[in-house]
């Protein structure tokens, strides 16, 4: 039988400000799988990337359950969720957010500076997680000397140095071109598929998502089926 | 950790190389001025060199003649009149001195205009201050005694005149007339009022003793005890005899004479707060609390210039870097260590702001030792990191507040660049 990672039981997220209210997602019952590479679609502003920070942990649902590896995480603080985020889970942004005053090396170290990590351990996984992502030979370069897809891969190679076991992809291709998109979705498949990294992703993109073992599609703050 | 902290500050403060000016200037200049400050009125009212017994000493620099009822008045320092009625019979002092302030005298020497500090002086002058003697010696009871025309000079005023050569037995002159060089005494700076001179002369070396008859004069009156506790009780005894003013030279005009005995604190505390205004009978209360009090305050409002300047700035720079920390805490970074690498990185900019404030300080104090002869200002080092410490307290405590709302946002609000505002 397969095993839950991360679920959601009738889950609601409501923006509140003082002057009104917008429901992002309602009646939110989603499971992923261990091993799973799950594509998330939908249109814009239907509430994707909400979903994906409540299976990230960095938003809070108004109501529902959430549970991580079988245990409730929908009341726990943030200092007792920071650490679950360091050690499980990975995230890919569109944009990349990658610090610009810090060369690649010391960009993708800093999953690891928020563990209990020697120096010369933090050097290994880094080392290791540029070679997984082909860019050892960047590493001591900025950012903005790297091109858009060597920038993700960066960003990837952060996303992966703590080996978690749940990498969120956020529009991980948006900002890309179609050659380098399909690189990073090979990156991915390949994290997927040789590392047993579950992999949660949201896309616009159909020929992207019809690579993964699943899709999820929302509309309207809803699972569509 | 703080390799990568360090970094990142380090980056920080080149990513807006103007606002980091602007910070570090506001450190800089702030420490600067209190450092200057500070030694300027360490130098003023400390004892050392030659006053380095001010405890035991109150001087008389002023003297003032005026009416009850009538508007007028007459100040000046005390004359020798003064000196003889109502000085020399006190029973505190274990010593008593008159001397003339320093006077500008010229001289010229192989067809160059020399400008000096000259100072006429009795014998007690030099028990009650203990200049450092380089070669010769002081002026003796018998200088005075005689009148000799001999003069004790400083070593400024030796390299000047003499260029190397023996000064000793030598002569100078100085306006019309001429001395004999009978010693040599280490420099002292401008800042030391009682001490403060270039050419020291027997008070009795003039041409006419006129001035033992004057009762004010440019002079100045030293009063000198043993016992540093007794210098109160020396006070109370001068205000005591000069409350009867029985030696009026001008009945008709005069019927209250002040003469207040101060230390140099008390002189710049009463300078400073303008309580010398003669027509007022200030001078029976001590300035110096209120000084001191005033003091404070303008220091800590000084320094609270920068520690503004930083908070503004701090905030500035927080909140443009919420997508930073929108990653760290999506990375699994906790509130209070987020708050913690804020928090080094304005201790970094504060430190730097030190170092540079410590490099500039004393060249401003060298600076201010051309400004006055025989400067002898000095970095105070506790003051300094005083000061320091302050700034950097408010350093950090206007990048921890920021930084914790910052940091409690949650990582998806901050990765979109939300702001705590």
């Amino acid at each position: 039988m397969p095993e839950s990672l991360i679920a959601l039981t009738n889950v609601q997220k409501i923006y509140r400000t003082d002057r009104m209210e917008t429901i992002a997602l309602q009646g939110v019952n989603l499971s992923v799988e261990r091993g799973e590479f799950v594509s998330i679609m939908g249109p814009s502003g239907c509430g994707k990337s909400t979903l994906l920070n409540l299976l990230g942990l960095i938003d809070r649902a108004t109501e529902g359950e959430v549970t991580f590896a079988g245990q409730s995480v929908t009341k726990l603080r943030d200092a007792q969720l920071a650490p679950l985020r360091n050690r499980e889970l990975g995230f890919v942004f569109q944009s990349f957010h990658l610090i610009p005053d810090l060369r690649v090396t010391d960009n993708v170290e800093v999953p690891l500076l928020y563990g209990k990590h020697s120096a010369s351990e933090r050097r290994e996984r880094v080392l290791e997680a540029l070679a997984v992502v082909g860019l050892d030979a960047r590493a001591n370069h900025f950012p903005a000397e790297l091109s858009g897809g060597q920038q993700q891969r960066v960003a990837i190679a952060r996303a992966i140095v703590g080996r978690p076991n749940l990498l969120l992809a956020d529009e991980p291709t948006g900002n890309l071109d179609s050659h380098m998109s399909d690189e990073i979705m090979a990156l991915l498949e390949r994290l997927n598929r040789e590392r047993g990294m579950t992999v949660v992703m949201v896309t616009h993109d159909k020929t992207k998502a019809d690579r993964s073992d699943r899709i999820v599609r929302v509309f309207d703050g809803q699972l569509v089926h | 950790m703080l390799k990568n902290y360090l970094k990142i500050a380090v980056a920080v403060l080149l990513r807006r190389k103007f606002l980091t000016f602007v910070n570090l200037f506001g450190t800089v200049l702030t420490l600067t001025v209190l450092v200057v400050a500070f030694a300027t009125l360490e130098s003023v009212v400390s004892p050392s060199g030659a006053q380095h017994r001010n405890d035991h000493v109150l001087a008389i620099n002023r003297v003032t003649m005026s009416h009850s009822t009538e508007f007028i008045l007459r100040s000046s320092g005390p004359g020798g009149a003064f000196f003889t009625s109502y000085v020399k019979p006190l029973r505190t002092p274990d010593l008593i001195s008159l001397t003339t302030q320093a006077r500008t005298g010229t001289s010229y020497i192989e067809g160059r205009k020399l400008t000096v500090q000259i100072r006429a002086t009795d014998a007690a002058y030099w028990k009650i201050l203990d200049f450092g003697l380089v070669s010769g010696r002081l002026l003796a009871p018998d200088d005075i005694d005689s009148g000799k025309s001999v003069a004790v000079i400083n070593e400024a005023t030796a390299r000047d005149w003499f260029h190397g050569q023996a000064p000793l037995g030598k002569r100078i002159v100085v306006g019309s007339h001429s001395y004999e060089v009978v010693g040599i005494v280490r420099d002292e700076p401008q800042t030391s009022a009682l001490s403060y001179s270039d050419v020291w002369v027997p008070i009795t070396s003039g041409e006419t003793r006129a001035w033992e008859q004057e009762f004010l004069g440019e002079n100045q009156v030293l009063l000198y005890v043993n016992d540093p506790a007794k210098r109160d009780a020396m006070r109370d005894e001068l205000a005591a005899r000069v409350r009867p003013f029985n030696v009026n030279p001008d009945p008709v005009n005069y019927n209250t004479l002040r003469a207040p005995a101060t230390t140099p604190f008390q002189e710049l505390a009463a300078l400073a707060l303008g309580r010398n205004d003669l027509r007022r009978d200030d001078w029976q209360s001590d300035p110096s609390a209120l000084f001191i009090a005033v003091m404070i305050v303008v220091a800590l409002l000084f320094m609270a210039l920068p520690a503004v300047n930083m908070v503004n700035l701090n905030v500035g720079r927080i909140m443009e870097r919420a997508p930073e920390i929108g990653l760290r805490k999506a990375a699994g970074a906790p509130t209070r260590v987020l708050v913690g690498q804020f928090i080094f990185e304005n201790l970094v900019l504060t430190l730097l702001g030190g170092a540079l404030a410590f490099a500039v300080a004393p060249v401003i104090l060298g600076v201010l030792n051309d400004v006055f002869r025989h400067g002898q200002l000095r970095l105070n080092l506790p003051v300094f990191v005083a000061g320091l410490a302050f700034v950097g307290v408010f350093g950090v405590l206007s990048g921890a507040y920021p930084a914790w709302k910052m940091a409690r946002l949650d990582p998806a609000a901050a990765l979109k660049g939300q702001r705590y505002a």
